[in-house]
C-alpha cells in the first residue's frame, strides 16, 4: 500500500512530545516514491482514451496517494516547528546542544529567525520594552532564594555580580533567575 | 482544536485514524494496481476483487458521487457488537475493538453504503455511558491502570487533560504557590542522559 | 487557567490586619490602602497582607467567616442539601490556604478551622463530581445550572468538562448533517484541504 513511510514519520511524532533527529532517511524515501507515482502517471496519462477510460481510476489513486505523502510530509515539519517553539519559550534563546543537534540546517534558521521577531516585538512594548517570558505565574514575591544544581558562572544585573557555582544558595531577584530556574540551572527553595 | 473534530490537515492523530483500514470491494477497474491486492496475483485490480483499504483512500474512492469502490463498515458497528455495547458499554474493553472508535464512526458512515445504522446515535451513547470510567480513573490515581488499558485514544486524551488539571490542583493544595518549576524539556532531556549514562 | 492564577484573582480581597507601623495613605495601582496606625486594624488586600507579614510588619486577623463554629454550621448545611449552599466568599479555598499558612501564628484555633475547611471542600467536591456525571450522562437537557460554585471548584472541572462537551456537539452535529440531503465534505478532501484552519 502507498504512503507506509510517510506514515512512519507521523508515528514517529506520536511516540513522545521530543524533538527526535530529523529524519532524513525517511524523509528522503517518501520524497522518492511522490517522484516514482509522478513518473507512473505521466506515462498512463497519455494511453486514457473514449475507450479506455480505466486508467483514469489508478491515475487518481496515485494522486490521492501523492497528496497524502505531502501531507504527511508537511505535519512533520510543521509539529517539529511547533515544539522548537515551545522549546524557545520554556528554554529561552540559546537552545541546548541535545535538541541543536537534532536540528536540520532550515530548523535552525528558523529558530534564529524567530528569536529575533519574539526579540523586536518585546522591544517595542512600553518604553525599554518588556520581557513577556518572565512571570509565567502569578509571582508571590520580589526575590526568592535559590539554590544552583549546575556550574553556570558569573551572573551580572543591576550593577552587580553572582558567582553560581554547584550547591550554592543566594537570594536573587525574580526576574533575574527566573529563565535560569526553567532552564535547570537553579532551583527554587522554600524561604 | 477540538478533540474529535476531523480532517483538519496537520492534526497526527487525524493522519493516524484515516490509516486505519476498510474492507472493500472493487467496482470500476484499475490496471497496474494488481498489488495492491496482496492475495491476488494479477496485474490490474478487477471489479469484484476484494481488499482492505485506508481510509484515507477509501473516502476518496467512494463517495456519493463516485463509486469507484463499495466499502463496508467494521464489525464492531453492527449487530452483536452493538448488543453487547447496549448491554454495558463500560464493561467493553473498547480499545482491542479499535483504539480509534468514536474517530472512524464519524469517519465512516459517509464512506460505506449501509447508512441506516444509526452510527452517531451509537456513539453517543456509548461516550456517554463511559464518561463515568474517564470521571473513575481521574479520581483514584493508583488504581487508574486497569481502567485505563480498556480506554480508546479518545477517551485517553479526555483523562491526560482531566489528570492534568488534577494533578495541579493536588501540587497546589499541598504545596502552594511557591515554586518555579524546571520546564518539561528540560527534565525530559535529563532523564534521557540519566538512561543513556 | 491552573489553581495559581485563581489564586492570583483571589488575592484581590480584603482581610483585616494589624500593622506594627503607621504610615499615611499608600496609593497603588489597584487603589488607596491606609492608612496606617500602630495596633488598628485596618483592611488590605490579602496579597499586600502577606507581603507585609513577610516582612514582620503586621498581624493578620482571621476573616468573620473563619470560626469554627461558623464552619461547622456550613458543614452541617451542604450535607443537608442536594445541591450546592452560598460559601462566605467566592474564594474561601485559597483564601484558607493563604491567610491559614501565613497567619498561623495570629489566627487562633488554626487546625480546627483548617479541618473544617477541607471537610467543606471534600463534601462540595464530591456533589461537583456527582453532577458532572449525571449531567454528561442526562444529555436530554443542553444546559446545567449550579449556584453557588467558588472558583476553585469550577476551575476543577474546566480541563475536562468543556471538552467533554465538546465530543458530544461533534457526534451529535455529524449525526444531524448525515441526515440531511446534503453530506459533509469528507469525500476527496482528506488530504488536500490545506487551508483549513489548523491549530
Amino acid at each position: 500500500m502507498f504512503c507506509r513511510d510517510a506514515v512512519k514519520l507521523v508515528a514517529e511524532l506520536n511516540q513522545t512530545e521530543d524533538i527526535k533527529p530529523f529524519n532524513e532517511a525517511v524523509f528522503r524515501q517518501v520524497l522518492e516514491e511522490v517522484q516514482s507515482l509522478f513518473e507512473e502517471n505521466s506515462k498512463d496519462v497519455n494511453t486514457i482514451t473514449e475507450d479506455n477510460t480505466a486508467p483514469k481510476n489508478t491515475l487518481l489513486v496515485r494522486h490521492y496517494a501523492m497528496n497524502r505523502n505531502k501531507r504527511c510530509l508537511l505535519t512533520y515539519l510543521f509539529h517539529r516547528m511547533r515544539r522548537l517553539r515551545q522549546a524557545r519559550w520554556e528554554l529561552g534563546s540559546i537552545i541546548p546542544p541535545e535538541i541543536s543537534k537534532n536540528l536540520i540546517k532550515p530548523e535552525a534558521q528558523w529558530f534564529h529567525n524567530y528569536n529575533k521577531s519574539l526579540a523586536t516585538y518585546m522591544r517595542t512594548i512600553g518604553e525599554d520594552g518588556l520581557n513577556i517570558l518572565n512571570d509565567i505565574q502569578p509571582p508571590k514575591s520580589l526575590y526568592i532564594e535559590v539554590r544552583c544544581i549546575q556550574d553556570y558562572g558569573r551572573l551580572e544585573f543591576d550593577g552587580q555580580s553572582v558567582m553560581l557555582k554547584k550547591n550554592t544558595y543566594h537570594l536573587l531577584p525574580r526576574s533575574e533567575c527566573e529563565s535560569l530556574i526553567r532552564q535547570g540551572y537553579l532551583e527554587h527553595v522554600s524561604s | 482544536m477540538s478533540l474529535i473534530q476531523p480532517n483538519q490537515y496537520f492534526s497526527i492523530k487525524d493522519i493516524l485514524v484515516t490509516e486505519e483500514r476498510v474492507s472493500s470491494e472493487v467496482r470500476q477497474p484499475m490496471p497496474n494496481l494488481g498489488f495492491l491486492c496482496s492475495s491476488s496475483k494479477k496485474e490490474h485490480l478487477d471489479p469484484g476483487s476484494k481488499l482492505d483499504i485506508p481510509v484515507w483512500l477509501a473516502s476518496s474512492l467512494s463517495s456519493k458521487h463516485k463509486s469507484i469502490v463499495s466499502c463496508e463498515l467494521p464489525r464492531f458497528y453492527k449487530d452483536s457488537y452493538k448488543e453487547i455495547l447496549h448491554a454495558d458499554a463500560c464493561a467493553v474493553e473498547l480499545n482491542k475493538w479499535n483504539q480509534y472508535f468514536y474517530e472512524l464512526g464519524l469517519i465512516l458512515p459517509p464512506i460505506v453504503k449501509d447508512d441506516n445504522q444509526q452510527i452517531p446515535e451509537l456513539l453517543l451513547e456509548v461516550f456517554k455511558s463511559r464518561f463515568r470510567l474517564i470521571m473513575d480513573c481521574e479520581q483514584s490515581v493508583f488504581g487508574a491502570h486497569s481502567i485505563q488499558v480498556q480506554l480508546t485514544a479518545l477517551e485517553k486524551q479526555l483523562l491526560k487533560q482531566g489528570n492534568q488539571g488534577k494533578m495541579l490542583l493536588i501540587n497546589w493544595l499541598n504545596k502552594g504557590v511557591k515554586h518555579i518549576q524546571t520546564s518539561d524539556v528540560v527534565d525530559n532531556l535529563r532523564k534521557r542522559k540519566r538512561m543513556e549514562v | 487557567m491552573e489553581p495559581s492564577e485563581v489564586e492570583f484573582l483571589g488575592e484581590k480581597k480584603m482581610v483585616s490586619i494589624v500593622p506594627h507601623f503607621s504610615s499615611g495613605i499608600i496609593h497603588l495601582i489597584s487603589g488607596p490602602v491606609g492608612p496606617f496606625r500602630a495596633n488598628l486594624p485596618v483592611k488590605v488586600p490579602i496579597w499586600l497582607a502577606l507581603n507585609l507579614k513577610q516582612q514582620q510588619k503586621c498581624r493578620i486577623l482571621a476573616q468573620d467567616w473563619m470560626d469554627t463554629e461558623n464552619l461547622n454550621e456550613l458543614i452541617e448545611k451542604e450535607k443537608g442539601e442536594k445541591l450546592f449552599t452560598e460559601m462566605p466568599s467566592d474564594h474561601f479555598m485559597d483564601e484558607a490556604q493563604m491567610l491559614l499558612t501565613a497567619g498561623a501564628d495570629d489566627i487562633p484555633d488554626v487546625d480546627n478551622i483548617r479541618t473544617a475547611v477541607k471537610d467543606i471542600w471534600d463534601l462540595r467536591n464530591a456533589k461537583l463530581r456527582s453532577s458532572v456525571i449525571a449531567f454528561v450522562k442526562n444529555q436530554g437537557s443542553t444546559y446545567a445550572k449550579l449556584d453557588h460554585l467558588t472558583a476553585m471548584e469550577i476551575n476543577s472541572i474546566r480541563s475536562l468538562l468543556p471538552e467533554t462537551l465538546n465530543v458530544m456537539l461533534q457526534i451529535e452535529e455529524s449525526g444531524k448533517s448525515s441526515t440531511s440531503t446534503e453530506s459533509q465534505q469528507f469525500s476527496s478532501t482528506l488530504d488536500t484541504t490545506h487551508s483549513q484552519n489548523q491549530s
